[in-house]
């Protein structure tokens, strides 16, 4: 067989939003030698990582999983899914392994799957601390022990190397916890001979799927074909295509700096990037560079329980209350308070409240629109049931506090639902985003957690 | 007119949990020029319109694409107490809003 040049395929841009069968055979069929596929983000929040739930269908994700891997065994080419699942934590990764399994079992497949952790406990941060190898990211302070002991979980972002030791053990199926998204596709890159320079980069553009199209129609596989000197960016759906512009506006998306990004063990240099159209709709890269950092640092990530929400979704539409209706929420915050205290003994420093409002008083009335000005009425505490509790003191003061243009009793709150008052469960915060260097850019990833890197010879009927 | 649409695109997101990042992707070279000139995009300015240290708001001119990028670390991290955007991706507004200065 004749040399043909290495392509990659990405299957989506998020695992479980989606992509078409023929997007993933077509680019196989182009030559595709990996599939990758990025499933997770801290972009949904912080709860993920705390919690450790799902913030995806499993019905949804387990449909992208399985196309991925019946496709990969058939070419008999790598599959590997970065941050399984959400934060990447290994309550999730242990749900992905058992997608895998189950998959494989359905369909009859037998493969050798690697499952690698991201998680790293409070011992690990904690001696990193002490030893001086932690930095803050920009803008935040310094980490403290109070901060690592106040948080339920941390991840760190590994880099291409695990999943490189994974790749070269003979693993058809690598499923890691928390990971950069461009590292799934450098490592992907990397195994297949790409130098660095020309797999990172690619790898950033191929982390968001159909993204980098000029009209990205639906979630879809992008793939990046390489060659001595750079890699050509195409979409295998015919119904979409890049253009210079789109994927040079996409390596800006969500990135904090133009031409720096910063990535495990280095910075994907943009400065020199050389973006050209080719036919096609395809986009040509040249001039992308990867340069090393002299320490390797991994980004951590930790999050910390801060209580329990309820709350009450209400609107108002008075002319007369709106007419005055800082006097009017100003007023219920602070009965509110009162009676908080009095009905359940909460003092201020005990529950956060807030009173969030959607629209303005002020605007124009709108016959064709609502001409309610929105509410929710937010309480965050120690517990569900004094979060509930102290929602319910809230509305029911909103609802009859009075309005200093009436006289007489009033009823101010269009409640749309019954019961008004919804729990949202435990409320987590970002309590870590921080780099930590190491010097072995493996061991956090073979040594820490309950799922260290295994090889797993796996057989449907085992 | 809106500095917004002066633009094809003008865009917040997060660039992590504590940073938000905005993209304005001008589409010819005297918008670019217009919008970059319009005295609207410069940090003491941003840092005001968006409560945030000034020392802390980068603004990046990418003129090879005719865009420019601004990004600074959020007022409130993402998913914070008060926080009300959890993707920071309707910080965008207030930018786009903005009355663009006459052309001279």
């Amino acid at each position: 067989m004749t040399s043909r040049p290495i392509s990659i395929v990405a299957a989506t841009g998020m695992l479980g939003t989606g992509f078409l069968e023929e997007s993933l055979r077509e680019a196989v069929a182009r030559g595709a030698v990996a599939i990758g596929c990025d499933a997770g983000s801290s972009d949904p929040g912080p709860r993920f990582l705390g919690s450790g739930e799902l913030s995806r269908s499993v019905t949804a994700l387990k449909r992208d999983l399985d196309l991925m891997i019946r496709v990969g065994r058939e070419a008999g080419i790598p599959v590997v899914v970065g941050s399984a699942i959400n934060a990447g934590a290994d309550r999730q990764l242990a749900e992905a392994v058992s997608m895998v399994k189950a998959i494989a079992a359905e369909r009859g497949l037998s493969f050798r799957l690697a499952v690698i952790s991201g998680e790293v406990s409070h011992d690990w941060l904690a001696t990193a601390l002490e030893q001086g190898r932690v930095r803050p990211m920009a803008g935040l302070p310094p980490l403290t022990r109070a901060a690592i002991d106040g948080s339920a979980r941390f991840v760190a972002q590994m880099g291409p190397e695990p999943i490189l030791r994974a790749l070269a053990a003979g693993a058809d199926v690598v499923l890691c916890g928390r990971a950069s998204d461009a590292a799934v596709y450098a490592a992907l890159g990397m195994h297949a001979g790409i130098p660095a320079d020309l797999a990172w980069h690619a790898g950033k553009i191929l982390e968001c799927g159909a993204a980098s199209a000029i009209h990205r129609i639906h979630p879809d596989c992008i793939m990046a074909t390489f060659d001595a000197a750079g890699f050509t960016i195409a979409v295998p759906n015919p119904k979409m295509a890049c253009s210079r512009l789109s994927v040079l506006a996409h390596g800006y998306y969500e990135n904090a700096d133009p031409y720096e990004i910063h990535e495990p063990g280095g910075m994907i240099d943009l400065s020199k990037a050389v973006f050209d159209e080719v036919p096609d709709g395809k986009v040509r890269v040249s001039g992308s560079r990867f340069v090393w950092a002299s320490q390797y640092e991994l980004r951590v990530e930790g999050s910390r329980l801060d209580g329990y929400r309820s709350i009450v979704i209400a609107g108002i539409s008075d002319p007369v209350l709106l007419d005055d209706f800082d006097t009017f929420i100003t007023g219920c915050e602070v009965e509110i308070r009162r009676k908080c205290g009095e009905s359940l003994g909460l003092r201020d420093g005990d529950f956060q409240f807030s009173i969030r409002r959607y629209g303005s008083p002020k605007a124009e009335y709108d016959p064709g629109a609502t001409d309610q000005v929105g509410l929710v009425l937010e309480v965050v505490a120690a517990d569900q049931a004094t979060a509930r509790a102290a929602v319910m003191i809230a509305s029911h003061t909103a609802l009859h506090h009075p309005v200093g243009g009436w006289q007489g009793f009033v009823s101010n709150l269009a409640i749309p639902f019954s019961p008004a008052a919804f729990d949202g469960g435990p409320v987590y915060r970002w309590s870590v985003n921080h780099l930590v260097r190491v010097d072995d850019p493996l061991a956090p990833f073979a040594a820490i957690g309950p799922l260290p890197v295994e090889e797993v010879q796996f057989h449907a009927a085992g | 007119m809106r500095l917004g649409d002066c633009t094809k695109l003008l865009r917040s997101k997060n660039a992590g949990p504590f940073t938000l990042t905005m993209d304005l992707l001008f589409p010819d070279a005297a918008s670019y020029a217009r919008g970059r000139d319009s005295g609207l995009l410069e940090a003491a300015r941003l840092a005001t319109l968006y409560g945030v240290d000034p020392a802390l708001v980068k603004v990046f001119l990418v003129p090879e694409m005719l865009a420019i990028k601004i990004s600074f670390p959020r007022p409130i991290p993402s998913g914070g107490e008060g926080d009300n955007d959890i993707y920071g991706c309707q910080y965008m507004a207030r930018l786009a809003r903005l009355p663009m200065p006459d052309a001279a």
